[in-house]
This record gives C-alpha cells, structure tokens and sequence, in this order.
C-alpha cells in the first residue's frame, strides 16, 4: 500500500490506543505518547522533544462545542510511520487552543497524528473532526469499556460519519 | 466589501501551523473575514470550520474581507500565506 492511498482507520490501531492514561499536565500527557510511539517503533526519538516544542509555540486544543479535544503534531521528519494514537485520560488536563492561545480548555480525548506523509494531514484531520462533531460518538468513547472497546468505537464511528 | 484569491503553496497546505497563524492573524481585525474554497467557505476566525474546509497545497482560495479594516486583514493574509507563511503580523505572538 502506497502512503497516499492510506485511509483514516488504517491509522488506527489498538495498540496505540491508551486507555485511563493517568497524568498530571499537558506536557506530561503528550511526554508520554510521544515517547509510547518511539517505542512502539513509529517514531524517532526527536518526535518526543519535537511534539513539546510545538505544542508550546502552536497549541494543539480544540475548542469543540461539546467535548474538548487535543490534536498534538509536528514535523514528519521526525516519523518513521504513519499512525494516529489515541490518549483517553482519567482525568482532564488543560490545553491552549489552536488559532487563540489565550484560551485554555479542558482535555480528555487526545489524537495525537504521526505522519510520515505532510499531506494526510489535512484529510485525516477532516475525519477525525467530522466524527467528533457528532458528540454522542465522544460521550461513548469516553465511556466506552477498555481499549478494545474504544478501537471498534472509532472504527464504527469513522465508517458511519467520516468522508 | 473586498476580497483576494491566492493559491496556498506549502506543503501542510492550511493545516497546523499555517492554520494557527492564518486564524490568529484574523483575529486581529474587526472585518468579518471568510474563506472559500469551491463551493465550501469558512469563518477565517473559527479554528475547526477552517481546518474542516481541508485547503491542501496547489489549492486556490477566495478570502473576502468585511468591515471598517477589510483592506488590512486582507493585506496581511495575503502576505502570510505568499511568503508560505514565514511572514507573522508582530502582534501575533509566536
């Protein structure tokens, strides 16, 4: 399979799916993905210092109408594969939003995209947001049981909703 | 009214940093400012309407401008994102 033809759910995979993650702050939260896909092999060690520097220079949250999301990025200089994953956390933490960063807001549901390709990024971001849009999908994500349950969640919900 | 269309040249097309920029320097005028693409258009101050308007690099866009400063907002987009987005009003913090 060629990169360009890479869909939405081809990214996401169970096992970068972290469930009930338990940090403290933003850059915790992100520390931590960050350096869970370095050892899962999609990433090179600068991803994690590279995500930090961005997030403070560019934030990342999204001001949705229901639930608040997070879509930590950078360079795909710094990705050996493309993958999405996927940080519910037990408890939210803040985040500055995109486009107004003197608006803070509350984060649960992380998305953070590692892509080989610069050019996915806008139509994955496309999907990702379109489904958030329909909130019930967030309320079961972020209730759903378990990673297995969160996967298919996606999965569904990208089939139903997504482009 | 006023407006200007420009095709967006980097790589992330309007995605990520350049849409930061491109929202945060809207946010500076007055002007209602919208973005077309096609047939789809967006607030150029709302975050989620321009990412989900999904501008990638080649793609033309229409930016109309509205209000007391219209030819300002448009001047300054306009230089953001001919110079790929290296050129950033000073009053947008980065």
């Amino acid at each position: 399979m060629t990169s360009t033809s890479l869909q939405f759910s081809d990214l996401v995979k169970p096992e970068c799916i972290l469930d009930n993650l338990q940090v403290g702050s933003r850059e915790e939260a992100l520390t931590t993905m960050a350096r869970h896909l370095v050892d899962a092999g999609y990433c090179h060690d600068s991803f994690v210092e590279a995500i930090l520097e961005r997030e403070r220079i560019h934030p990342s949250g999204l001001p949705m109408p229901g639930h608040k999301i997070a879509i930590p990025h950078t360079d795909a200089e710094h990705v050996q594969s493309s993958v999405i994953l996927f940080a519910r956390l037990q408890n939210p933490v803040r985040f500055q939003s995109m486009g107004d960063p003197d608006e803070a807001i509350p984060v649960q549901m992380i998305s953070m995209f590692a892509l080989k390709e610069k050019k996915l990024i806008g139509d994955m971001l496309e999907t990702l947001i379109t489904v958030y849009q329909h909130n019930e999908v967030l309320d079961a994500i972020l209730n759903a049981d378990g990673r297995d349950a969160i996967f298919h969640l996606l999965q569904d919900a990208v089939r139903t909703h997504g482009k | 009214m006023t407006d200007t269309t420009l095709t967006v040249q980097n790589d992330t097309g309007l995605h990520s940093r350049p849409a930061d920029l491109f929202v945060r320097t809207a946010k500076l005028y007055e002007s209602t400012i919208t973005v077309h693409k096609g047939t789809k258009s967006a607030d150029a101050k709302n975050i989620i309407k321009v990412i989900l308007l999904n501008v990638s690099q080649g793609q033309e866009v229409r930016i109309e401008a509205d209000g007391p400063d219209e030819e300002e907002a448009l001047k300054d987009l306009e230089t953001l994102i001919t110079s790929n987005f290296e050129t950033v009003n000073p009053q947008v913090k980065i």
